[in-house]
């Protein structure tokens, strides 16, 4: 089998996207309730949370903020990965840097949270946050698509633009930002129906709302469109 | 491995070989062995780099047996990099090949006295030493090329590069892998330049003909051996993480907890992570037709390595380890994976740490000498060091040296070791084993393994910030043990999260050697192996003074958590106290 088109993208899940989120809870609460994540999985799988770059320990007593950043990891090697690990026996090594509850005071309410995967969580969850679409910078895009060598647009035929399909030169070589991407009329011949592509979609027009400092007009929707079977690394 | 081989590269009328029994040094692998040789033999206060100086080459207890994941071998000496002890082990094939071979240890002693180069071919016919001046300052994957087109292909080749020819302290001792490419380094403090001080180019070793070693219970070896490799497969680190993205799996997550170090340890976290990342490196691999899942020698079963190509497919270098893209990635401010795995082939054809070597060019970089960012640059200065120029020699005796004759105050290291890719002030606790271990700053000289289950020192309460002086004595005495066993350091995961895998482990020792250890005998040897270790350094001249880290570590705080070092001296030098 043909190895996962969505594994392309799983630079921005390492890096981080942006999800919508009634904050002021405990990350038990976000990863379960909100993000409907198995108690289970995340007790035993997700051996490793950062919260704002603080290890944390106690998912019940970490309470996540507006603007937060949560980063989730399985059991890592090495002493220092080892130390990183939830409640683990090398906790103590990291204490200076540990998040603990006096940390924060928040209130409750509808904010943003960045999220960003790695390892195993990022190839266990990645996909599905891919396919349903991550809210990232839109120059993060540009950038990542002008990196690309040859041989990742051979995989990826099709960009899709707020319902138009554009040329990835006019992307990377500058011609066209993705947030003018509105401009484009809707329907342009050759967007796809199937197959594997990929979708952005700006948020022009969208509330002022601003995500460390960045205005959201300046955010892209990305998501990975593939009709085929995945089979990720 | 019931005998020692000795070669005496000072003898009057040319290198003298001899073999003899274990003696005292009978029950001792690895680690065990090339401390407790240096620490007997070789005089403490000697020139590393003189006649006094000893290389000892040892596999583990376990190496040549059918124990899965035991090639670990060991190199050991005065190093001329710290001045103290040094063991330095790597994976590879030539381990588990001495030792069907019979041999516990080869000792190379004493110091030509002409600068003749000379190779030494090792089979089960005997030991032959030659003078062959034709490989001088020739690479190691040159070498090695050679040394296949005159022993053929069923060899392992132990040798240095023009690094250890050159005699410089970041010179390594190459070990060659599955595929005879000299991808594993003993890398640290040096071994490369002691090697070359003995005149030595390469050991060749060729095992043909012999068999595995033989347990002396089969029956209980081969039900612990099996408890043991299963362990180490359904455990999430050895059995996923480790085999899907390799040991640089950890660059994300040391750059998210602010203990990465960036720009020669000037922040604590690198922007650029994610495109560096292990999880980024093997899907490279894997999307340029390459294999990210791939063991260093026979009978690993945890596989955390890899093949790198180019974009078009060819090899460039085995699977660069997190240390080696911290070290001339983040550290460096380089976040150009093919630019990394280029250094990676430079230091492993030159011979050369990477570690050593990529604190060295984040200090040359500070220095002004190249910008942080610059990969050509950096290439460059690997290369001056290959060349041996003026600079490249300056440059290839570390980052202390480096930095003095710079005038740079910011050199990362304890005892004259470069540190490796945790920021001490993030992670305290591997700061207190940086400070006190034997052997310079070592990350793997406090390795997680188990210490409640190991019982030294009793149990500690693992979230007290006053645990880590325990901690970190508790991981030393264990990875000594472990070292002394063969066992790669990464079995530590299991062990550490699964008694049964522990004692999987204890059983294969047991039934191997007709034993009966317990936990607390384990225990008692990598103590032993410790004591033996900063007695060596004692009488070399080693105080208190030398178990701390550099002062700005004190003074300097870490972005992004804005801290410093704040481990009490009274407390470090409580370690070993047991």
């Amino acid at each position: 089998m043909r190895r996962g088109f969505l594994s392309l993208f799983f630079r921005f899940l390492q890096t981080g996207f942006f999800l919508g989120a009634s904050v002021g809870c405990s990350v038990r609460a976000l990863l379960c309730e909100q993000l409907g994540l198995d108690e289970e999985y995340v007790l035993q799988r997700i051996t490793t949370i950062f919260l704002d770059g603080k290890p944390v320990d106690d998912i019940d007593s970490a309470i996540v903020r507006d603007g937060a950043t949560l980063s989730l990891s399985a059991a890592m090697p090495g002493l220092v990965g080892a130390a990183m690990r939830r409640g683990g026996a090398f906790a103590s090594l990291r204490s200076s840097i540990t998040a603990n509850k006096r940390d924060v005071s928040v209130s409750r309410g509808a904010g943003f949270i960045r999220l960003k995967l790695f390892n195993m969580v990022m190839r266990e969850l990645g996909p599905e946050f891919l396919k349903k679409g991550v809210v990232i910078r839109s120059p993060e895009l540009v950038d990542f698509f002008k990196e690309q060598p040859e041989a990742f647009w051979q995989r990826v035929p099709m960009i899709g633009l707020n319902g138009a399909a554009v040329d990835r030169r006019m992307l990377t070589d500058g011609v066209l930002s993705l947030s003018a991407a509105e401009a484009l009329p809707p329907g342009t011949p050759g967007y796809p129906r199937s197959g594997s592509w990929v979708r952005a979609t700006g948020h022009p027009g969208a509330p002022a709302k601003r995500v460390e400092g960045v205005p959201f007009s300046d955010w892209m929707t990305l998501s990975v469109v593939s009709d085929s079977e995945e089979h990720c690394p | 491995m019931d005998k020692i081989l000795r070669i005496d590269m000072g003898a009057a009328g040319g290198p003298k070989i001899s073999k003899t029994a274990l003696g005292e040094y009978a029950g001792l692998g690895g680690r065990g062995m090339t401390s407790a040789i240096v620490s007997k033999e070789v005089p403490p206060l000697c020139h590393p780099l003189g006649s006094e100086n000893k290389l000892v080459i040892a596999p583990g207890l376990l190496s040549g047996s059918a124990a899965v994941i035991s090639g670990r071998i060991s190199v050991g000496c005065k190093s001329p990099l710290t001045g103290g002890i040094k063991e330095s082990n790597a994976g590879g094939q030539a381990g588990l090949m001495l030792a069907r071979l019979g041999y516990a240890a080869v000792v190379i002693e004493g110091k030509p006295k002409t600068d003749d180069l000379y190779k030494i071919f090792i089979n089960r016919d005997g030991v032959k030493i030659s003078v062959d001046n034709n490989l001088k300052m020739l690479p190691n994957y040159d070498l090695v090329d050679k040394m296949k087109a005159e022993f053929g292909d069923k060899i392992a080749c132990v040798s240095i590069g023009p690094a250890g020819e050159m005699k410089l302290s970041a010179a390594s001792v190459a070990i060659t892998d599955m595929e005879l490419r000299p991808t594993r380094h003993a890398g640290r403090g040096g071994t490369g330049a002691v090697m070359g001080s003995k005149g030595v180019k390469v050991i060749v070793v060729d095992s043909t003909g012999t068999t595995f070693r033989q347990p002396k219970d089969q029956a209980k070896f081969v039900a612990a051996n099996t408890a043991f490799s299963e362990g180490l497969k359904k455990h999430p680190v050895t059995g996923e993480a480790l085999p899907k993205y390799g040991t640089n799996v950890l660059t994300n997550i040391l750059s998210e907890a602010g203990g990465y170090p960036t720009y020669n340890f000037k922040v604590g976290t690198f922007a650029d992570a994610a495109k560096i990342s292990g999880e980024t490196l093997a899907e490279v691999e894997i999307q340029r037709g390459s294999i990210a899942t791939h063991g260093c020698h026979m009978g690993c079963v945890i596989q955390c390595s890899g093949i790198y190509v180019d974009k078009d497919g060819h090899y460039i270098t085995k699977q660069p380890e997190y240390e080696t893209v911290w070290a001339h990635g983040g550290n460096c401010g380089i976040c150009d994976l093919d630019a990394i795995a280029k250094i990676d082939f430079l230091d492993d054809n030159f011979g050369l740490d990477t570690i050593e070597m990529g604190a060295t060019i984040g200090v040359a970089m500070e220095a002004g000498l190249a910008k942080f960012g610059d990969a050509q640059a950096a290439i460059n200065l690997v290369t001056e060091v290959g060349k041996g120029t003026h600079l490249g020699r300056i440059l290839g005796n570390g980052a202390a040296v480096t930095a003095k004759a710079f005038g740079i105050e910011h050199a990362p290291v304890v005892k004259g070791q470069a540190m490796p890719a945790y920021d001490p002030r993030a992670v305290q606790g591997i700061g207190v084993t940086y400070a006190t271990s034997p052997m310079g700053a070592d990350h793997t000289a406090g390795y997680a393994v188990a210490t409640n289950i190991l019982k030294v020192g009793g149990y500690v309460d693992p979230l007290k910030p006053e645990g880590q002086i325990e901690l970190s004595r508790n991981l030393q005495i264990a990875t000594a043990a472990v070292d002394a066993t063969g066992m790669c350091l990464f079995i530590a995961f299991a062990v550490l999260d699964q008694p049964e895998t522990f004692q999987a482990l204890i059983d294969m020792i047991n039934a191997f050697y007709g034993l009966s250890l317990t936990a607390e005998d384990v225990a008692g040897l990598g103590k032993n192996i410790l004591k033996m270790e900063r007695d060596f350094n004692t009488r070399a001249g080693f105080t208190a003074a030398q178990d701390r880290l550099p002062r700005y570590f004190y003074t300097e705080p870490v972005a992004p958590h804005n801290v410093v070092f704040t481990v009490k001296d009274e407390d470090l030098d409580k370690v070993f106290n047991w």
